[in-house]
Parts: structure tokens; sequence; C-alpha cells
């Protein structure tokens, strides 16, 4: 279950779409700046501030998303490691050993994550907002939201969500239940139609 | 003419001491019954639990069945659901507005995640999924990079901080309890999936008792229109409910509806009767009047007698009318042109009618030996109401019948009929026997025996299909089928519990069951965490801790408290906790000889399955089926009442013997004849052979014998033979009508009576000793 739910989130945010309207106008507003593809990659860096630790823990890796078959969240450094969510499970690697392996069928939470995901990579906001309570504001060249979980179960899980970003998703602030807080930076993210074949390999 | 007669037992004074003693002990009963009413109808009944036999050798699963009944009694579940979850939550939301305005409580699921993570955190290395459970034996290497992976993952599942559960263990373990409910949170609703369909589940409780007659209506109905509403708006929507109310409100209307059906039918066939067998209506007020003494006296008993009263022993007492009448259509038969006084007719017919009440009171009280409370209610309720019928004719007759009734149109027909009534010589019998024989043969050898829970309570068939969706739906355990395990100490039961659990692993692998519900999953036993603290040494070790301290950054005083041991959790620690909400119902205590507690089973189906669980043999453990239980106790019962009743047929016939001679057999016939041809018949219909149908055959031999004892201490009197069959219309009558009940059981009863009275209530004046045609009751040639 590590970091599953919030990168399948974040993953989920970059493909907000524009296409489909929705109850909330700041939704709304979001959606038609964020550019609509099929597939978005791009490059993050990670900042961790755990609780009782000083020094901040730094990752960076790079990220792709397809709307069909799902996310997959690579960190480079400071190890290898692979994260891969697709409709029917969540896989996670360590150069080529896999960690863990959680299937939807046994693990109820996989298929809860994949129902938030996939919501939102068809543009669902009515989702996004049954998951969460939206709060911010969208200008002409940005927008910032701001979510807070519906269930308190998930609130345990992240207490605050913050987004921001323009045509795409830039940062993304996130405080664990514990007050563990994570920062998230994406960079070089680019919109594309299709996977390129290494893209296309890690998926498999 | 009337003769004075100083010497006749009913004009003495003690007589009619009795007569007002009794006319005040019917008035003060019936005040007692109006007076408390209200009180009264709150004592009646409708759980059909309380049908079931006490098990009083097991007090463990007694206690067990006690509890778990409270658990789920007061509940209310109602499923939503639609391929579109659009739908299903409108139809949630229909449903809740209106279930909102109902005696009951909108609740959130039973655990609370929250709490249960709070507390194990306590108890670290305690709680281990089998999967960690496994890694154990990994390197120190292999847990390094364990929780610096954590440390640099986005979020921790536990939602605990990154030192407080750096390798993630106790994560995985709360993880793993996504298999607790198959009940998901999601967007401030429940939600379950169950075929392809997103069902909103909502849960309530009950305000007031599920019991309650009142409460049961108000909540039944007030769901019923909220399902009509929410089908209103979507014609499509799948909707299950399930609640023991629902059950028992079903139950209780159904039973008020038979029993007015059955007491009005009886009654209103029974004034007719009369009306038409009697010139003028000067009959009818001691009729009336028995049947309302036998109600009166049977309803006051029975409620000051039993605690609660259950709706079905009123359902059953309703056709107890047509028994009450029998004496006073007896006695008003023999008024039928008479010509000797009521008292003195009455003090003739007086020895018959003591010894047939006897044996139909016995009969009844044989209710009584089942260990079926309901049974013991309804025998108490016949048995005092036939009585105090009885005693009503015995102590008014004399005063208030009138002398003399002339027969009405219906009555004279009958005499002149019965007047020619054929008799049949021993011989005759004997050869008529032979002949329907094969069919008899054929028909018994047809007969099933088969017992079954379900004849005792009609439960009804659309909720009992809802109620299993909900369970498969929930993922719920079955109440009726579980384990008990029990040892001297609560340490040994959570030992044995999880040597049963392993063996239920691998029973799960195999599909036999869908997984299960323990304590020790909870709180396993203290060797047990102490194991297990032994093989998680590594993860407590200084030099692993350090490294990762000085990877991260944490301070020496984490690595010393994280090296300590952890605390073991206790058993009183864990039940005094909010974590132990989702099994303390399995935790039973202390009982009379030590501990036990339950492991209840999911996902199970099959009697194949339950025969491969029953075969798991480990100390301690015990296997429980309930409905299994019950249905082997009705099947011991059915043998052993077998055997009563052919005691009570050779004791009859010792004191028939005494009295009739050579002509016992003619007194005895009827019953016995019947009572073969009624199993016969129930052989080529294909109703199988149970306790009630035996219960009823005893009736039938209690029955058959007054007809047959009436019969022959007054072969040539046809206006016995017209009382007979009088008393037999009615008893046909209200037991007929009982045929029509929804309860398999009182059916039973009502078939069995219907053929059993009728074949021996036309059998008996066939056997009729040989006699010359005399009436009764005529004056003496000499007086």
């Amino acid at each position: 279950m590590k970091c599953l739910l919030p990168a399948a989130l974040l993953a989920a945010m970059l493909m907000m779409t524009g296409h489909v309207a929705s109850a909330s106008e700041l939704l709304d507003k979001v959606a038609k700046q964020v550019t609509d593809s099929a597939v978005v990659r791009g490059n993050f860096v990670q900042t961790r501030e755990l609780v009782g630790v000083k020094k901040p823990l730094k990752s960076e890796g790079r990220f792709v998303v397809d709307k069909q078959r799902g996310v997959v969240w690579q960190t480079a450094r400071p190890f290898n490691n692979k994260l891969r969510i697709s409709r029917q499970e969540i896989v996670q690697k360590d150069g080529d050993q896999v960690l863990m392996r959680m299937s939807a069928d046994k693990e109820p939470a996989v298929k809860t994550v994949g129902s938030v995901l996939f919501a939102l990579f068809a543009g669902d906001f009515a989702t996004l907002e049954r998951y969460f309570n939206v709060s911010g504001e969208a200008g002409n060249n940005g927008w910032q939201l701001q979510l807070t979980p519906r269930d308190a179960a998930l609130g345990k899980l992240i207490g605050k969500l913050a987004l921001d970003g323009g045509k795409t998703i830039a940062h993304v602030r996130l405080e664990g239940g514990s007050g563990d807080i994570t920062r998230i930076d994406l960079k070089e993210v680019v919109n594309s139609d299709r996977l390129s074949a290494s893209e296309a390999a890690d998926f498999d | 003419m009337l003769l004075p007669d100083s010497r006749a037992m009913t004009e003495t004074r003690i007589w009619r001491a009795l007569a007002l003693f009794w006319l005040l002990v019917l008035l003060l009963s019936a005040g007692w019954l109006v007076l408390n009413r209200a009180e009264l109808a709150r004592k009646l009944d409708t759980d059909l639990f309380a049908l079931l036999p006490k098990n009083e050798h097991d007090p463990v699963a007694e206690q067990a069945m006690a509890s778990m009944a409270r658990t789920i009694e007061g509940k209310l579940i109602v499923l939503a659901g639609s391929t579109d979850r659009g739908a299903a939550e409108r139809a949630a939301d229909t449903l809740s507005a209106a279930l909102g305005t109902l005696p009951v409580t909108a609740q959130q699921q039973e655990f609370d995640l929250a709490s249960l993570r709070d507390f194990y955190a306590q108890y670290p290395g305690v709680l281990l999924t089998p999967a960690d459970d496994q890694a154990l034996q990994q390197s120190a290497q292999y847990w390094y990079g364990r929780a610096l992976q954590n440390a640099y993952a986005t979020v921790a599942p536990s939602g605990l901080a990154w030192q407080d559960d750096p390798f993630g263990t106790y994560g995985n373990w709360l993880a793993g309890l996504g298999d607790l409910s198959r009940v998901r949170p999601d967007g401030g609703r429940l939600w379950v999936e169950q075929d392809g369909k997103h069902y909103v589940v909502l849960m309530y409780a009950l305000r007031g008792s599920a019991f309650s007659l009142k409460d049961q209506q108000i909540v039944a109905h007030g769901l019923d229109a909220a399902i009509a509403r929410a089908r209103a708006d979507d014609a499509g929507i799948s909707i299950l409910r399930a609640g023991v109310v629902l059950h028992a409100a079903r139950a209780a209307a159904q039973a008020e509806r038979e029993m007015s059906t059955i007491g009005l039918g009886s009654l209103l066939g029974i004034v007719l009767l009369v009306l038409l067998v009697f010139r003028g209506w000067r009959a009818l007020p001691l009729v009336a009047l028995s049947i309302l003494t036998g109600t009166v006296i049977a309803l006051a008993l029975t409620f000051a007698i039993y605690p609660r009263v259950h709706m079905l022993t009123l359902v059953f007492g309703a056709s107890l009318i047509g028994v009450a009448v029998d004496y006073s259509l007896l006695l008003h038969s023999t008024s039928l042109g008479a010509q000797v006084s009521a008292g003195r007719r009455l003090e003739r017919l007086l020895p018959s009618l003591l010894i047939a009440t006897v044996f139909t009171t016995l009969a009844y009280l044989c209710l009584m030996l089942t260990p079926f409370p309901g049974l013991s209610q309804m025998a108490v309720f016949a048995a005092t109401g036939i009585a105090a019928a009885w005693l009503s004719e015995l102590i008014w007759y004399p005063r208030l019948a009138p002398a003399r009734l002339e027969p009405g149109p219906l009555g004279q027909w009958l005499l002149r009929a019965f007047a020619g009534w054929p008799r049949f010589s021993g011989r005759a019998v004997l050869i008529g026997l032979l002949l329907v024989s094969p069919l008899l043969t054929a028909g018994l050898y047809k007969l099933e025996r088969r017992d079954d829970i379900r004849a005792l309570a009609g439960v009804d068939a659309q909720l009992m299909h809802e109620q299993i969706g909900i369970g498969k739906a929930l993922g719920m355990p079955s109440p009726a089928q579980l384990y008990f395990v029990e040892g001297p100490t609560a340490e040994a039961v959570l030992e044995r519990e999880a040597a049963l659990t392993h063996a239920l692993d691998a029973l799960k692998a195999q599909g036999v069951l869908g997984g299960y519900q323990a304590v020790s999953r909870w709180l396993p036993s203290s060797a047990e965490q102490q194991r297990r603290l032994a093989r998680s040494q590594l993860l407590r070790s200084p030099a692993l801790l350090g490294k990762l301290a000085e990877e991260i950054g944490l301070p020496p005083s984490w690595v010393a408290s994280r090296q300590q041991a952890p605390a073991l959790l206790t058993p009183a620690q864990w039940l005094a906790s909010p974590a132990s909400l989702p099994a303390r119902h399995l935790w039973l205590g202390q009982t009379p000889h030590g501990y036990a507690s339950m492991v209840m089973l999911t996902g199970l189906s099959g009697a194949e399955n339950a025969g491969i669980l029953a075969k798991v043999k480990l100390p301690g453990v015990r296997w429980m089926d309930k409905s299994q239980e019950i249905s082997g106790v009705l099947g011991r019962y059915r043998d052993r009442l077998a055997l009563v009743l052919l005691a009570a047929y050779a004791l009859t016939a010792i004191i028939l013997w005494r009295r009739y001679r050579k002509h016992a057999w003619r007194v005895l016939a009827p019953s016995l004849i019947a009572s073969v041809a009624t199993l016969a018949l129930f052989g080529w219909l294909g109703i199988p052979l149970q306790l009630l149908t035996v219960l009823t055959l005893l009736l039938l031999l209690g029955m058959g014998i007054d007809y047959g004892i009436f019969i022959n201490e007054h072969p040539g009197e046809v206006r016995i033979r017209l009382a007979i069959s009088l008393a037999a219309i009615c008893t046909l009558l209200s037991f007929g009508l009982l045929a029509f009940s929804h309860t398999p059981a009182l059916a039973t009863f009502g078939i069995a009576t219907l053929s059993g009275v009728g074949l021996a209530w036309l059998i008996a004046p066939c056997l009729r000793r040989p006699s010359p045609d005399i009436a009764l009751f005529q004056p003496h040639p000499s007086a």
C-alpha cells in the first residue's frame, strides 16, 4: 500500500481534462486550463519532512500516465523503485524484483484507489468531489486547489491535499494524518498522444 | 312431565355455591384480562427463536445463542443497489429520508479503523501479517531497505508517522483489515459491490423492541412505503432488507389474520349449525357461554403462567373453539325431545363425560412432553380451555339449559339419517380392513420421516431471500453454524483457537469456506505473542536501528525506545478497549467449566462443506450446527412420542377392557383405524411424518375415544350419534381452517386432524355394540 493512494491521485490530477461539465464552477475552470491528452509524462522531485527528523528526505524520478492503462511512478534516486497502477493490480518493483503485488480482487483498498483513479482519468469531477471537499481559486494563468477528504478513514491517511498548476499540475503538498509532510514538484511535464516503446514496456 | 327429584346431586346447595363460585372466577378472569389488556398485549411474542428448544445440557451454546440473538435482534439493514451509482444514491436518499421519521437510529459501521489503529499501535510486534511474519527470516539488509523505501514513500498507509512504524509491518497489518468487512466507506456513504451492482448500505438500530407489536408495524409499514416510493422513482432499483423486526412483523400480521379467520370462521359455522339443528335460539346461550369460559380461562391462565405468550399459541388456541363447544352440543343433543330434567340427564352422562374429558385433556398435555416452549404453551392453553368449558357445562348446565329442545330443520333430517347409521359386525370390519390393507400398506411404505426446523415457523420466503442476499453481499457470518472453543483458561482457549484457525486456513484455501472470525486474530495467546516477539528480535536490534537513525537523521533516543521489547496484550486490556468491538461478541468469557469463545464462518454454503467442517476434531473445539441440532431434537422427540403413543394405546386398551371387556375394541378401533389411515394418506400425499404428526395422533386418540365411549355407552341412542357428529363437525371446522395456516406446523396439525377426526367420527358409530334402538332420558316405565 506504500504511497499508492496519493500517487494515484497525483497521477489522476495530471489527467484532468476540460471536457466534462462539473457542478463546481471552480473545478470547471481548472478543467478548462488543464490540457487534455492520452498520455502525460514528466519528472518529479519529492521532499519528505518526517516527524522528528530535521533534514528533509529528497527523491526524484519520472512518471508517465496513460489514460487507458494506468500510471507508472519511477523513482531513480536515491534508489530504484517502480510503482505501477492499473485497473487490476498495483505492483511495486525494486529493479526487476517484485516487492509487492496487490490485486483489486483481493485487496478492496486497491479497488477504491482504482475507482478514484479511473474516475479521474475519465475527467469525472463528480467522483473527485465525492472523495474530497474542494476549495481554491482559478485565475487566467493558473489555479490552486485545497482538497480535504470527505471520509474519516481517508482523512487518517491524507489530512490535506493541495495542488496548483496551470496547463499541467506544478506542485502537490500532502499532509499525512500523522504529521509527516510530502511535497512533490512536477517538472518538464509533456502531453502526448501515445506511449514510447520503453514506456509501454514499463506497463507490462 | 318434569320429575322433581330432591336427591339430584346438581340440586344440592354445594352445587349452587359452585355455580356462583365459577361465575365469580369467570368474571374475575375476564375483568383481569380486560383491565390489563394493554400490558398483556405487550407480553405477546412474535420471536420465532422463542419457539426453539433451550439447550439445557449445553449452557455455553445457550449463552452464545442468547448473546447472538441480542446482537442481531435490534438491527435493520437496507441495501439499495443499481449498476448506476447515481441511481443507487438517489434511491438510498429516498429511503433514508423516509426511514428518518421512523423509530430507528441510523448507524455507522461497527468498527472504527482509527480506534483500532490507535489501540494496537501500543503493542507493536504482536500483530504481523503472515507475509511479514515470513519475511522476519530475511536479512537485516532487507529490512534496512524496506525502512528506507517507507521513508521515501509518498505517504504511510497506516497513518502513523514513519518513526512509529519504520518497517511498515503495522501498516501492512492494518491494510489487511480490509477483509473485516466488504463494506467500503466512500463519499460519506457505505458501499458494497455484489453481482456487478453498487449497493448503498443503510444500517439502523431500533429504538423500541424488535418484538413490540406496535414498533414492528410502524417500522415494517414505514419501510414498505419507503421502498414503494424508491421503486416508483426508479423501477430498476434493487432493494434488499434484513432484520428480525421484519420477520416478526410479518409473523405477527399473519398470526392476527389467521386468528381472526379461524376464530370468526369457527364461530359463524357453529352458530349456523346450532340454529339449524335446534329449533329456536335457546341452545345458543350455553354454547356461547362454554366458548367464552374456555377462551377466557385459557387466556387468563396462559398469560398468568408464562412471562411471554407466543402469537402462534393464540392461533392454535382459536381452533379450540370447535373443541370447547363439544360438551354443550352433546348435552343439548340429549335434550331433544327429552322428558327428564337437565340435571338428571347430566348425571346420567357424567361418567362418559368425565372419561372423555380426561382423555382429551391428557392427550393435549402430551404436547408438554416436548422441549419446545411453544408447544407447551399450546398444551396449557388447550388443556385449560377444554377443562374450563367442561366445568362450565357441569356446573351451569342444570341451571341454565332449557329442559327440552326441539330439533330444527337440519336436526330433524340428521336424526332421521343417523337412525339408519350402518353397523358392522367384527367380521365385516376385518374383511373390510383386509380389502383396504394393500392401500394402507403402500401408503405407510411411502411415508417418509423428515423433521425440519422450518416446520416450526412459516418464514416469509421473499424476506428470507433478501436476507440471504444481504448476508452474501456484506459477508456476514452464519449464525447457525459455528465452532465453540473451550479450555480451562483464557490462554488455553486462545491457543486452541489458533490451532483451529490454522486448520481453517487450509480449508479456506480449498474453498470450503470463505473466511472466519476469531478472537485470536485480535488477541493472540500470550505464548504466541512471545513467540512472535522472539521472531521479530531483528527489528529491535541496535545495529539495524542505529544504521537507520544515522541515514534518516533521528536521535539516539529513538534507537533506545525502539529497542525495548513491547508490552504484551492481555484479554482484560483487550476487552476494556473499543478495539475489541469487532470481535467482542465472539468471546464468551468464563463458563461453568473454564473459558470459551466462538469462531464464526463466512461464505459457507452447501451441506457437503458443513460436513467437512463438522469433521474438524481438535482438543477443546466443538462444531455446532443449530438447524441440524434442532432437526435432531425434533426427530428424537418424534421417535420418543411415537413410543408414548404406543404406550398410550396399550394403557387405554387396558382401561377400556376393564369397563367394556369384549367390546373394548369398538371404542379403541375408530382412533386406531383413523390414525393408520391418516398416516397412509400422508404417505400417498407425500407429507412427511414429523413430530407434529405424532402429536396429532395423540390428540386423535383422545378425541376418537370420546366418540367411541359415547357411542358404546348408548349404542341405541340416535341423539348421541347426533351429539358426536355435531362435536366432530365443529372440531373439523376449526382444525380444517387451521390447515390453511402459513405456519407449516399448524397446517400439518390441521390436515392430520381433518383426516383423523373425520374418519374416527365416521367409523365410531359403525362399530357400536349391537343394541335395539332405545331412547335415553325417557321417564322410567315405573315412574
